[in-house]
């Protein structure tokens, strides 16, 4: 398992935990088991693109790092 | 027929307030919500009653547009709730559309961007749709106008047989079962047996909603009932409640939505440029330019036309009237006071040209993704950087763009440092004094202050998020939807409306300040410029300056330049009795100041930091609503200016 910070552009991961304290993350679709896909990240390095519920989303890397992923091979 | 009333809802940018102008005919009532800088918008379809709630993804008790709209819908109870989705993104969009479910109150869901899902070829089965709901569902292309009289006539009979029918929508078991739990221990207490959102308060109270164990606290055998149903709730409810939706969402979809797979993405194609790693903020950066370009390159002719009308009506009435008090009031009250506002139009309108062109088009959420981690520092969002940089051109645009921005914290604070960005008035001074005290050095006399302005604009923003806004940093959930073409009526819509909210509001403000103003400067009656009222108001103030060595005179320019910052020149000219286009007039003005360059400096310094001018003012109170906010901006900008231009004396050696 690897956080979602570190995931690598073009990589797909499938959440595994996301702490409860992120409400307003998991009603956005980042819940246990939904694909994220990392887009891009912005020039400066921050905030990441993603891909999830077939929208996107941009994330500080702050709040990713909060989020812990598997990469589906 | 007592009065009915119907609330729009909706994720950002699925075109709610294009639903929101062709059901209202955008005779909108703008103001804002109670205590907040969040706007509110209300109108009328024939006689009911329109509220547009803020656009919000879901309704949590951390978020204050959440929480607005929630409120709204639990405590003023509208008949009926219209949910707007974007029909091309519904899987995120049907999330808002179950938490109102959760809620007792009727429903109707439209499908909105219909145009676009026929183009990319997506298949929608309404009629299974509206099974899944248990709510009406209805199609629209409010851009086309498509659609809407039909979602008229649904409000309207919905409006009738608003019976609520069993029109629950059910999770899986496991946490139906959680939720009936906490409902069993609801119902034991009288207060909430008659409560008819029962479901509501047991899933908020599953997710531990601070707002609802707050109220359920606040009433009689409140610590009791926490207690009897703190027991109840996981850690993971939330999890599960979230994942829940979801997963009745991923069954809609998988039987009413089909989206041709691996179509090609203009957008996506688009953003490999607009936020490559190396071209993202050279891009950002022109795009800017060319903003400031157009914006000026227009508006400076507009501008002159506007003072050039202003003069000749002057000479006009003067020739028809003569020299008399009535004449002096219509010319340099009225007349005057009508020109500050006109004048601050063509900026108002080119700025909001361009800014709602990139906003439509999505441009401006792609800004903000380039630029945040700039604002990051500073404890703001991305969407603050453009708001900041307009300033440079206009702080009242600046100002009232700031209304982009999600959350409330960073709002203010936006608002309230723009007007240490220099903008384009204050120039003038700048170089009439630089050009004489320091020649050729101008340039970067020039310079220094408008980076003096950008340093105190962060080291302000830092401050009050330390001391006075001390919430949390906000959280940042930026979409990147689809780049979309906006439509030139739409263009047009929010460039007027923006001008029309300044006439409005900020007007009146302006218009009342040059009339005192007038009246001070030309009573009592047949005084020279140095026996009036003004005189006398100056010389009286002017001991608070003494510390800053600033004279009668300078002082007098400064209460000037609260109508606006270029009037100071004329201020200073008509009290020194030198006429402006005369060379020697910024000499004059140095004499002034003693001859010192310190303290010269010291008086831009104060030009630069204290309120750009009673249009800015009234802009500031009309965006935030409060009195409180516009009384502290011109005190911190007052304070600021005073305590600078006092470092700037002692640093300089005027004290040793
Ligand atoms: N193609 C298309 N664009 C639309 C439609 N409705 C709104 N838009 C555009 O979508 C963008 C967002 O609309 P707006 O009403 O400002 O969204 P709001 O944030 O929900 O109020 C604007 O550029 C609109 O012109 C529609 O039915 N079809």
């Amino acid at each position: 398992m690897i956080l979602l910070s570190e995931l690598k552009i073009g990589e797909i991961g499938i959440i595994k935990k996301v702490d409860s304290d992120l409400h307003r993350l998991l009603e956005m679709g980042l819940i246990p088991g939904s694909e994220i896909k990392l887009i891009r990240k912005a020039p400066v390095g921050d905030p990441f693109e993603f891909e999830i519920k077939n929208y996107s989303l941009s994330l500080r890397k702050e709040e990713c790092q909060k989020i812990e992923v598997e990469i589906r091979e | 027929m007592s009065e009915q009333t119907i609330a729009l809802i909706g994720n950002p940018n699925v075109g709610k307030t294009v639903v929101f102008n062709a059901l209202t005919g955008s005779k909108a009532h703008v103001a804002n919500w109670p205590g907040v800088t969040v706007e509110k918008k209300t109108g009328k379809m024939d006689n009911i009653t329109v509220v547009d709630l803020p656009g919000t993804y879901s309704l949590t008790a951390t978020a204050i547009d959440d929480l607005i709209a929630r409120n709204y819908i639990l405590e003023d109870s509208p008949q009926l709730v219209i949910d707007i989705l974007d029909a091309t993104n519904l899987e995120r969009n049907l999330y808002l559309g179950l938490l109102l479910k959760e809620i007792n109150v009727s429903v109707i869901f439209v499908l909105n961007m219909m145009d676009i899902v026929r183009k990319k070829k997506i298949q929608i089965d309404l009629k299974k749709l509206e099974k899944y709901l248990k709510s009406p569902v209805i199609s629209t292309a409010a851009i086309n106008d498509e659609g809407i009289s039909d979602l008229k006539k649904l409000i309207k009979q919905e409006l009738k047989s608003s019976s609520l029918k069993d029109d629950r929508v059910l999770y899986d078991e496991e946490i139906e079962s959680r939720i009936t739990q906490i409902k069993d221990i609801l119902t034991k207490y009288d207060q909430f047996q008659k409560d008819d959102n029962l479901r509501w308060i047991s899933i908020k109270i599953l997710e531990k909603d601070e707002k609802v164990f707050e109220k359920i606290r606040e009433i009689p055998d409140g610590e009791k009932i926490i207690g009897d149903i703190e027991k109840l709730v996981k850690k993971e409810d939330r999890i599960l409640l979230a994942s829940a939706r979801y997963s009745y969402i991923s069954e809609i979809i998988k039987n009413c939505y089909k989206s041709p797979r691996n179509h090609f993405s203009v957008s996506g194609f688009l953003d490999q440029f607009f936020l490559d790693k190396y071209l993202g903020i050279p891009i950002f950066l022109v795009i800017l330019w060319a903003m400031f370009e157009f914006t000026f390159q227009v508006a400076t002719p507009f501008m002159s036309l506007i003072e050039l009308i202003q003069e000749k009506l002057g000479v006009l009435i003067i020739n028809l009237l003569g020299e008399s008090l009535l004449s002096s009031f219509l010319v340099d009250g009225l007349i005057n006071g009508f020109g500050s506002i006109i004048i601050f139009l063509p900026n108002i309108f080119l700025m909001f040209l361009v800014l709602s062109f990139l906003e439509d088009s999505g441009y401006l959420s792609r800004a903000a993704f380039v630029m945040d981690r700039f604002m990051y520092k500073l404890g703001l969002h991305g969407r603050s950087f453009v708001s900041l940089i307009l300033g440079f051109g206009c702080n009242i645009p600046a100002i009232m763009s700031a209304r982009s921005i999600e959350s409330e914290k960073d709002r203010l604070v936006t608002i309230m440092i723009n007007q240490n960005i220099s903008c384009s008035a204050r120039l003038p001074v700048y170089i009439l004094i630089a050009g004489v005290v320091w020649r050729e050095n101008a340039g970067g006399i020039v310079f220094s202050l408008y980076l003096l302005g950008i340093i105190v604009g962060i080291s302000m923003a830092l401050i009050l998020q330390k001391f006075v806004l001390k919430s949390e940093r906000s959280l940042f959930l930026l979409e990147l939807g689809d780049y979309r073409f906006p439509t030139v009526k739409y263009t047009v819509i929010h460039m007027w409306e923006r001008g029309r909210e300044f006439l409005k509001k900020a007007g009146k403000i302006i218009l009342v300040t040059v009339i005192i103003l007038w009246f001070l400067q030309v009573f009592p009656l047949g005084s020279s410029p140095n026996e009036s009222y003004l005189y006398t108001f100056g010389k009286f103030i002017q001991p608070i300056f003494s510390p800053l060595h600033f004279g009668v005179i300078a002082v007098i320019g400064i209460i000037f330049g609260f109508i606006a910052k270029e009037v100071v020149i004329s201020a200073f000219a008509l009290m020194l009795g030198v006429s402006e286009s005369l060379p020697s007039l910024g000499p004059t003005i140095f004499m002034e100041f003693g001859s010192s360059p310190v303290i010269a400096y010291s008086f831009l310094v104060f030009i630069l930091l204290y309120t750009p001018c009673v249009a800015a003012l009234g802009t500031i109170y009309q965006e935030t609503g409060s009195k409180k906010w516009t009384i502290f901006s011109v005190l911190y900008g007052l304070g600021l200016a005073y305590f600078m231009a006092f470092l700037v004396q002692l640093i300089g050696g005027v004290y040793f």
